[in-house]
């Protein structure tokens, strides 16, 4: 049995240089007709949806340093919200799920944490800060890439780990340490995943309310401690992001993308020089 | 990963622009002066703004690294595509007097009966495929008067 053909020239292939796959014939009607219409695009306000879940997404990573801020600048007690928001998350859990909530692993995870916390908040306590802040973004960006990237994979919560690990080493104490890997983890990890059960689910209104809820807090903690320009600057991207890049996608639908299946597989490439 | 977001474009998009911001940040970063000189005495929204720029600029890797980065790359081309031609002239290339530089295993051979029979049929006349003269026949018709 001969191997199928493949429309790509630097193959070795067992077919005549002028084969012409039979397929091909098959498809050229369809072909003409794709070539003939004008190509597709999403509706605006689709992609715009889609940008703000995006954008949402890298939010909740945002919260991760306002987290650290409190603890590390401002030597907040996270004893009392930790405990808040962990009641709070199992509290969610049990009423969205209607399932008793796994007590005997999470125990095991919580205590995991609570014997590696000493070990974190010393791991990387001979490096100084500055690298610490620039490794923590670089981190960061990575994790925002592995969340979009590997979707079904542990990557993301091994580099979320990792970027925990870094920034432990700045803080005061163990407890401080526990604290903020279990804070970090309720909100990367189980606040998307509940925001994303409540879309799943279609309570919008409630979903519009977190997504409020958590631009506020993220906007007027920058307010509070860079102060206006900030806000401007951040706010203006994300405005940007959420409301200018959806017209460029469209345009760049229209002009650059193959959307057309039969368009992608048969239509002549072309460099896209401009 | 965002759920009930499947599309490929977004993908294929998200691409495209990483791709053409580290294009233009490259360049930007490689030629741009250094930006404290541009910084005014007193307080003011342009210090603001350089400091918040160097803010950002500080946890890039160092101007330095670019550049190097850059020459390397743009030699490391040159000596591929260098290296690449020497290794299809020198090696791979048959020498001049191997057999294979005469005919080989692929060769599609004219097949005639007399000499007579390869002036009139191939010698002198287009034929519609690709196809193979045999050297000593063709020597003998370019060379056998002088």
């Amino acid at each position: 049995m001969t191997k199928p053909w493949q429309r790509l020239l630097w193959l070795k292939q067992d077919y005549p240089d002028n084969y012409t796959d039979p397929d091909f014939l098959n498809e050229v009607a369809k072909l003409q007709e794709a070539l003939s219409e004008p190509q597709k695009t999403s509706s605006y306000a689709q992609v715009v949806i889609d940008f703000s879940l995006f954008y949402h997404r890298i939010l909740n990573t945002g919260l991760t340093y306002v987290a650290f801020t409190l603890l590390h600048f401002y030597h907040f007690n996270p004893i009392y919200f930790t405990i808040g928001l962990t009641s709070f998350a199992f509290l969610i859990a049990i009423i969205y799920h209607y399932t008793t909530v796994q007590i005997k692993s999470s125990l095991i995870i919580i205590f995991t944490m609570l014997i590696l916390s000493p070990v974190l908040k010393s791991l990387s306590k001979t490096t100084s800060s500055d690298s610490i802040w620039t490794i923590s973004c670089w981190l960061t960006a990575f994790y925002v890439l592995s969340i979009f990237l590997h979707t079904d994979s542990i990557t993301s919560t091994n580099i979320l780990v990792a970027n925990v690990a870094v920034l432990a080493s700045r803080l005061e104490s163990t407890t401080d340490v526990f604290c903020f890997l279990l804070i970090c983890i309720e909100i990367n990890i189980l606040l998307p995943y509940v925001e994303q059960s409540l879309l799943a689910r279609n309570y919008n209104l409630t979903y519009a309310i977190t997504f409020c809820l958590d631009n506020l807090v993220a906007y007027y903690f920058v307010a509070k401690c860079l102060g206006w320009y900030y806000v401007f600057i951040f706010g203006m991207s994300a405005i940007t992001f959420v409301l200018v890049l959806p017209r460029y996608f469209i345009y760049w639908q229209r002009n650059y993308y193959k959307s057309d299946p039969y368009l992608c597989r048969w239509d002549a490439k072309k460099p896209v020089l401009d | 990963m965002v759920k009930g977001v499947p599309r490929r474009e977004y993908f294929g998009f998200s691409q495209f622009i990483f791709t053409t911001c580290i294009l233009l940040l490259t360049f930007v970063w490689s030629l741009a002066p250094t930006l404290s000189a541009f910084k005014t005495e007193d307080a003011s929204i342009r210090n603001e703004i350089i400091t918040f720029t160097q803010e950002l600029v500080g946890l890039l890797p160092q101007r330095y690294w670019i550049i190097v980065f850059e020459c390397v790359v743009l030699m490391a081309m040159l000596f591929t595509y260098l290296g690449l031609w020497m290794y299809n002239e020198d090696v791979l290339t048959a020498p001049l007097d191997d057999m294979r530089t005469i005919t080989d295993s692929r060769a599609n051979v004219v097949k005639f009966a007399s000499h007579q029979e390869f002036l009139d049929k191939y010698a002198f006349r287009e034929s519609s495929g690709v196809m193979d003269l045999p050297i000593t026949e063709v020597c003998r018709v370019l060379y056998e008067k002088d």
